[in-house]
């Protein structure tokens, strides 16, 4: 087999961190190859870098034999690479055969659109796909599963790409979908001679599916290995890696459980993300959900804070009943929610450093004709800006001049301005650098923890170790698994967010 | 660090240069230096520049309404028909009555949109369409003549001074709402909303709350132009502020107010304001042809736009150099 598609000493730096350091790739012809790693990895970079829309900072490329310095995904597609993203974007308000032929349309002699030939291959596609869809339905009625194998079909056989990037296509599949996707994946390899590159979260589908796997940490190459020479543990410990967690952050805590919990959920559900969700967190005690993408810990959280209206079951904060139905709600009882999409949901964008840290707060330091007392809104930014160690010039200007980090401490010091009992932290340590990270987790376990209670999720297991007294895994929607602080052992916690029963623990 | 916060200052209060600009360049013209002048400059912008204040409450919060200059004639003409006709109210609960109408069409137009979910920019379109409908049912020729107990707003002078009490009103209520935008938890809740309304609501703001009362606000300033404006020709008619809502769109966004919520001042729209009305008069007095203003009114706001856009990376390079 030989090798058509090679990137080497791959480096993709963006201000001031690196996300991908001195990789190498190599995709050989009619195999299929995995491409792993944790949340941060590097996969998506990597990824985009394979398609041309993130140009390296330093590196070759080379595909089908040629040197490329400078790959765009128009050129890609042209030599025949093909994205099928994560999420796929369709015209929705074109019919289905429309859609699959946009950009290579079928055209009768006098210029016209051939409909007949169009619906012809759209329905062999979907034949093959086992799907139950009309051609000349709109795509705005066809269901995300069909137009996700509707876009992987476009990519076999109508961009007849030879190469093909899966961006987690099964994230959004149900299981008999995944299974005939399954099918039809070996299948192309196999008789069309297609090479694929299959990013995914789930190592059953690596051990399932593919030839080889390459694991990616911290934007490292850990290595390409043969899956059949490889355990799941073995792939495991690639992908989470053995390293010492020491850190000097004070674990030492008084978890007063004689007292009511500040929190207490029971039979919590939700139609559709979470089930019969029943958890008790105490003050002092910090609790870390780990989960997988579509695992409905974010949903869970977010349920809490009263974003949604959908739940059934019930919550007792402070021991007493209560129902809680927007945001506003959940902060006068005195919960904080940190958003996981901090850019789109978190900072307002435009508005000052200032104005961020406030918040909604702005009426809490007026007086009593409603006028804003500057002194006191300066006093308590400054009082924020030495606890957190917020790194800027000034709060008066706008909030997108800070690095990730330091918008992160933002959205902190605006949660503790309103001194709250339980703080829920969706992925708080993403998107920013190694050293805000520490600092992250210190603020949390050493200044939040100290008056309130924590429920955290964070895409590093890692990060929840270090500081968490419990970690609970949730899958597809319920809890799974508990783990104490005694116990916390990284392979293990992974095995459990991706579904694994029995432990296949050789030890 | 003088000439950063200097040239910060320029950029945020463009508008003010320009209008300076502006008044050099005119200085040329007889009698244009004249506190009569100046006078008239500003108490043209008055009745445009109460809807203008309204729009920038909903541009502010991310919305438009293109109701305004259909609110601007119905509030007064309702109130007048009270007075005249319907029931002999005396002119200063017209007055009242006026405004009243504005609050309840602002009203009327933020809960629909906001509790509905439905588009502010079709929901006002049709507010218009209505409102003018009904206007030019209710008032086919106009009622003239009005009593000064209801044209005092818009027709007197202060205390036998060349000036028109309409200009001080428009002075102090732009100076209000700038306090208000500036010093009180409400101002920062708007723009909040406007920036980004998710992440405001996250936070704790009652965005649909701050919305209505945007919505209200703008109601309710229309229906105070249209108050100035009767006062000013002492009748109602029922082409009133027809076409006024791409005026009023001009002057705030010229004035730095942007269309997509959360980004502007009110002392720039007021800018945006005087700067409309200003153009006008000197190129009038230059001899213009009125037609010839409008071309002129509409290639200043398209260079507004352009300016819009760099004026950001202007505003950012100069923070970033500290």
């Amino acid at each position: 087999m030989g090798i058509i598609y090679s990137l080497n000493n791959i480096t993709k730096q963006y201000s001031g961190t690196t996300a991908l350091n001195n990789v190498d790739f190599e995709l050989a012809d009619g195999e299929i190859h995995s491409l792993v790693g944790k949340n941060g990895a590097g996969k998506s970079t990597l990824v985009g870098i394979m398609y041309g829309s993130i140009a390296p900072t330093s590196g070759t490329i080379n595909l089908f034999g040629k040197d490329i310095s400078h790959l765009t995904p128009m050129k890609a597609v042209s030599m025949g690479l093909f994205l099928v993203p994560q999420h796929p974007e369709f015209a929705l308000d074109l019919t289905v055969s429309e859609n699959m032929f946009l950009g290579h349309f079928l055209l009768k002699k006098d210029g016209a659109l051939d409909r007949k030939l169009m619906d012809e291959h759209t329905n062999e596609i979907i034949t093959r796909m086992k799907l139950k869809v009309n051609s000349r339905e709109l795509m705005r009625r066809v269901d995300v599963e069909s137009q996700q194998l509707l876009l992987a079909g476009k990519a076999f056989w109508i961009e007849n790409a030879k190469i093909i990037l899966l961006d987690e296509i099964t994230a959004t599949l149900s299981l008999k979908a995944k299974n005939t996707f399954y099918e039809i994946l070996s299948e192309v390899v196999k008789k069309e001679k297609k090479s694929i590159v299959y990013i995914t979260h789930r190592m059953q589908e690596v051990i399932q599916l593919s030839d080889r796997v390459t694991v990616l940490r911290n934007g490292i190459k850990i290595g390409t290995r043969d899956v059949k020479a490889l355990s799941p543990i073995e792939l495991t410990s690639m992908i989470t890696g053995n390293e010492d967690i020491s850190n000097k952050i004070n674990v030492e805590n008084d978890i007063s459980k004689d007292n009511e919990p500040v929190i207490s959920l029971r039979d919590f559900s939700s139609r559709n993300t979470f089930h019969n969700i029943s958890l008790d967190v105490y003050k002092g005690e910090v609790v870390g959900i780990a989960g997988l993408e579509g695992s409905g810990a974010s949903e869970l959280m977010r349920a809490v804070f009263g974003i949604g209206k959908f739940y059934e079951g019930s919550m007792k904060f402070n021991g007493k009943e209560v129902v809680v139905h927007s945001p506003r709600k959940a902060m006068n009882l005195g919960i904080a929610y940190l958003t996981r999409d901090r850019e789109s949901e978190g900072i307002i964008q435009g508005c000052t450093i200032e104005h961020n840290i406030m918040g909604s707060q702005y009426s809490k330091v007026t007086n009593k004709f409603g006028i804003i007392n500057t002194g006191k809104a300066n006093d308590l930014v400054g009082y924020m800006h030495n606890l957190l160690n917020i790194k800027m010039t000034t709060s008066k200007l706008p909030i997108d001049s800070l690095s990730g980090g330091n918008k992160q401490k933002v959205l902190f010091a605006r949660m503790i301005n309103n001194k709250p009992k339980l703080f829920m932290l969706d992925h708080a340590t993403q998107g920013i650098d190694v050293e805000a990270i520490q600092e992250i987790l210190r603020i949390t376990r050493e200044i939040l923890s100290k008056e309130s209670a924590i429920i955290m999720s964070s895409e590093s297991i890692e990060d929840m170790m270090s500081i968490c007294d419990r970690i609970i895994v949730m899958f597809v929607g319920e809890i799974v698994a508990e783990f104490a602080r005694d116990d916390f052992q990284e392979e293990r916690i992974f095995l459990k967010m991706q579904g694994f029963k029995e432990e296949k623990n050789e030890n | 660090m003088k000439i950063k916060r200097a040239s910060l200052f320029l950029l945020d209060n463009f508008i003010w240069v320009l209008l300076i600009i502006l008044i050099v360049s005119a200085s040329g013209i007889p009698n244009f230096f004249s506190i009569r002048n100046f006078s008239n400059i500003l108490y043209n912008s008055t009745a445009a520049g109460m809807m203008t204040l309204g729009m920038v409450f909903c541009l502010l919060v991310g919305h438009l309404d293109l109701s305004v200059e259909a609110t601007y004639a119905f509030a007064p003409s309702m109130a007048v028909l009270f007075m005249v006709q319907w029931a002999s109210i005396p002119p200063i609960a017209a007055v009242i009555l006026t405004i009243i109408f504005g609050v309840i069409i602002g009203a009327f137009n933020g809960f629909i949109s906001v509790k509905l979910s439905i588009n502010p920019f079709m929901l006002t379109l049709c507010m218009q369409i209505i409102l003018r409908g009904l206007v030019l049912y209710f008032i086919p020729q106009g009622i003239f003549g009005l009593p000064d107990g209801f044209t005092f707003l818009g027709g007197s002078k202060v205390f036998g001074t060349d000036i028109q009490l309409a200009v001080i009103l428009f002075i102090a209520i732009f100076l209000i709402a700038h306090f208000v935008m500036k010093n009180f938890a409400f101002g920062k809740n708007l723009i909040a909303t406007g920036s980004n309304k998710n992440a405001a609501y996250l936070t704790g703001v009652n965005t649909d709350k701050v919305r209505i009362i945007a919505f209200i606000l703008s109601g309710t300033l229309s229906a105070i132009g249209g108050l100035f404006m009767a006062g000013r020709i002492g009748s109602v008619t029922n082409t009133m502020g027809e076409g006024a809502v791409m005026t009023v769109l001009a002057s705030a966004v010229l004035g730095g107010v942007s269309m997509n919520g959360g980004k502007g001042t009110v002392l720039g729209a007021m800018g945006g304001v005087i700067f409309m009305s200003a153009i006008s008069n000197v190129l009038t007095m230059w001899g213009f042809s009125p037609f010839l203003v409008s071309v002129v009114q509409g290639t200043l706001l398209l260079a507004a736009i352009l300016f819009d856009n760099a004026r950001e990376k202007l505003y950012l390079a100069i923070m970033r150099k500290a």
